[in-house]
């Protein structure tokens, strides 16, 4: 590799860590020496788990292992990152090796801190992950064999604490549960209770009308402004920090997400971790040459995929702009717009889609649900591995 | 009018949309002291409606809605 090259890091190999990746690697390879970071051998498509918490089918069509849909020019490193000193320019491995940069695209997303609520490790169960996903296939099997003898009970959908990952994933939990539930024939002797910690189900309010609608509809009970404090594992409740409480049966909570350990101490994070970057530019204003896209990020849009992909194109054209030399990194362009797009499961066979930004909520068109949304979410792992991930679209 | 109180914290969140600033509210209100006032700015007009909304539901006090060039800010007393 030759010496004159810029060094551009990019830590994560995750959706927005890979879609730079490979940008660069395909439109700045005489200029850029791109070395890509992750903890994970292959890369998670996520964006459906909580219809594979489901079927019975195999997790393994989630997974593809991050050197195959990385740009053979960008250096894949499989370590972990320990710390990051942003005044000398470098990161440090678990393996010991320091690794210098011009630029750095921090991507390394959110990590789920299960001990922040109390009761959560104890009680809850969760589809952010593989493992929460098995675990949650068997106690959906247990709720169902138990719900033959016709009592009623409780099953309760919630969030942890906020932020957290892809804001509509615990609404389509609560319409798949609910779909599964008559399909198992216990719907009857199940309340559906949806704990939301805002003033509705859904932030934008022009959508939130077609949720709240849905909810109804679905005799799904809704309790806003409920942002959980403290599951009491013996007596099954859940108390909130405005003093409500729920009973509960089987739970099927969102966890608790928070900022990568590696970055404690740096000066360029918020409180909880998030990385302080500029809304449209995506770049630290303190350290002009750090960029932070998707989970990693704080941002006011949603943490989700999509959000992750428009902002890994729109950070991967700035740097490129930048290593051609075609502008100074102080004068990078505004190039993301909060751009956001989700395919909403309504039920086990149904989809709605939202496609917004900063300034726009969702087309009205979007809030029809239909199969052909659903057929959309259910390929849409192709598209993720083929199409989206080579930055291409 | 001269304010007659301190506000313990003051949340800038007028970066932020619906429902960034009640979340700002609620995470400085929940790691906060009873008694103490905590303060969120906030340019998006969905906090109109919900952040005293919440006030209520969650029994603390609103001591204030100020209105700004293009901004508002909510002082928010922790009761319990």
């Amino acid at each position: 590799m030759s010496k004159n090259k810029t060094k551009v890091l990019i830590l994560g190999g995750g959706t927005g860590g890979v879609i730079v990746a490979n940008l660069l690697g395909r439109k700045a390879k005489k200029q850029a020496e791109v070395t890509l970071i992750s903890n994970q051998e292959n890369v998670f498509y996520e964006a459906d788990l909580p219809y594979r918490v489901f079927d019975k089918k195999s997790l393994d069509s989630q997974f593809k292992p991050v050197r195959k849909v990385v740009n053979k020019r960008v250096t894949v490193l499989n370590e972990e990152v320990i710390s990051l000193d942003v005044e000398n320019q470098s990161v440090s491995l678990k393996s010991g090796a320091s690794i210098p940069y011009d630029y750095l695209v921090i991507a390394t997303g959110a990590h789920y801190d299960y001990d922040a609520v109390p009761g959560f490790k104890e009680s809850a169960y969760h589809f952010y992950n593989e493992e929460g996903i098995i675990e949650l296939r068997k106690a959906l099997n247990d709720f169902v064999e138990n719900g033959k003898d016709g009592k009623v009970r409780n099953v309760v959908v919630g969030i942890a604490d906020l932020p957290f990952k892809c804001p509509v994933a615990p609404l389509e939990g609560a319409f798949m549960m609910e779909h599964f539930l008559r399909r198992k024939k216990i719907r009857k002797t199940t309340n559906l209770h949806y704990l939301s910690p805002i003033g509705g189900a859904f932030s934008i309010e022009q959508a939130n009308v077609h949720i709240e609608k849905k909810f109804k509809k679905k005799n799904i009970n809704l309790h806003t402004f409920f942002n959980t404090e403290t599951i009491h594992t013996d007596r099954k409740i859940i108390e909130s920090l405005e003093g409500d409480e729920i009973e509960y049966d089987l739970l099927l909570m969102v966890p608790p997400h928070r900022g990568q350990d590696y970055l404690n101490g740096t000066p360029i994070i918020d409180e909880s971790g998030w990385v302080n970057v500029n809304i449209k530019t995506l770049q630290n204003e303190d350290y002009p040459n750090i960029f932070a896209i998707g989970d990693a990020a704080n941002l006011p849009v949603s943490k989700a995929g999509s959000s992750a992909h428009y902002q890994a194109i729109a950070t991967a054209h700035n740097l490129i702009d930048v290593v051609k030399g075609k502008f100074d990194i102080s004068q990078v362009k505004e190039r993301y717009d909060g751009h956001a797009t989700c395919l909403v499961m309504t039920s086990l066979t149904s989809a709605m889609f939202f496609d917004f930004n900063y300034n726009r909520a969702p087309f009205g068109l979007g809030y029809i649900s239909n199969r052909l949304f659903y057929y959309f979410k259910k390929y849409q792992r192709f598209l993720y591995f083929y199409g989206f991930l080579s930055g291409r679209m | 009018m001269i304010q007659d109180y301190t506000v313990e914290k003051v949340m800038d969140a007028r970066n932020s949309f619906c429902p960034g600033p009640l979340m700002e509210l609620i995470k400085s209100i929940k790691k906060g002291e009873v008694d103490k006032i905590y303060e969120v700015w906030s340019k998006d007009g969905g906090s109109i409606r919900d952040i005293p909304k919440w006030v209520d539901k969650a029994k603390h006090e609103m001591v204030a809605v100020i209105e700004e060039n293009g901004y508002t800010r909510f002082q928010v007393r922790k009761t319990r």
